[in-house]
């Protein structure tokens, strides 16, 4: 296998996505508007709720991956399942780091037990469980099988913490429940180009980490 | 406001400094497995 960034549109990818983020960063700084009440800590959401994004869109993959690792038993999907998984719980982990870093000015204490953050937390912890499963499972035919099923099943997760902002009762909810489309258009604007960038750096990510882990495997089963 | 300004940096620093991490770390990784590859093929030439 060749190095990764020798591939012509795995470079150009890369210096996309380099290009793209100092962009955003600049625009995030520079063009977004001041919310009167929070100012700087308020620009904390273009990279926080992103991350949530990329998030749940790898954890969407992962179960995509199981599905497809059950029809076609190929190793391949098996490693897009794993790739996807590790990145999601990156994110997840950064989504759980920056949003009490945000509540800390403004809520007044960095975790409040809210239908939203817990059900982000039993995420989180559930992929934990996932790893775990993996190291720790047995024979790695049958840990493939069982990743796949709980890739599948946690996704079920991802929809309650969607809907947690209304199911539970407002009395309970801390977090912000302003519609996007309320939104003044400078803020909207700037976090749908954030949004696409962090997509962007997301497939980078995916595809880097599913080469990796093919040449990983290649190279242990050869020893 | 400069202490909201200092919660900003510290996110902004926290979210790019992991992913510049991770790629530094999958590019190592890689190096060694690339190595390790064209080792374990140098046996197989003699």
């Amino acid at each position: 296998m060749q190095p990764f960034f020798k591939n012509r549109t795995n470079s150009l990818i890369l210096f996309l996505v380099i290009f793209f983020l100092f962009l955003n960063i600049y625009n995030i700084i520079y063009n977004t508007p001041m919310v009167p009440d929070q100012h700087w800590a308020q620009k904390i959401f273009y990279v926080h709720v992103p991350s949530a994004w990329v998030g749940f869109l790898s954890y969407f993959i992962v179960m995509i991956a199981g599905i497809m690792f059950f029809i076609k038993n190929n190793n391949f999907w098996d490693n897009v399942g794993l790739a996807a998984a590790e990145i999601g719980t990156i994110f997840i982990s950064l989504v759980l780091i920056t949003g009490p870093i945000w509540a800390t000015p403004i809520w007044g204490k960095p975790w409040i037990w809210e239908p939203r953050l817990t059900t982000t937390l039993i995420l989180f912890l559930i992929y934990i469980g996932y790893f775990m499963m993996r190291s720790f499972g047995g024979h790695a035919e049958r840990v493939k099988r069982y990743a796949a099923s709980l890739g599948i099943i946690a996704f079920l997760d991802v929809p309650i913490i969607f809907v947690s902002v209304q199911f539970w009762a407002p009395e309970i909810q801390s977090h912000p429940q302003v519609e996007m489309a309320n939104q003044p258009p400078g803020i909207l604007g700037a976090f749908l180009i954030s949004l696409s960038i962090f997509t962007l750096l997301y497939i980078l990510m995916l595809k880097y980490r599913i080469y990796v882990i093919q040449l990983k495997n290649k190279v242990i089963h050869h020893v | 406001m400069f202490n909201f300004f200092n919660y900003f940096i510290a996110v902004y620093l926290i979210v790019f400094g992991s992913v510049i991490f991770w790629f530094g770390y999958q590019y190592i990784l890689e190096l060694k497995l690339l190595k390790t590859q064209s080792i374990n093929h140098n046996k197989e030439m003699g």
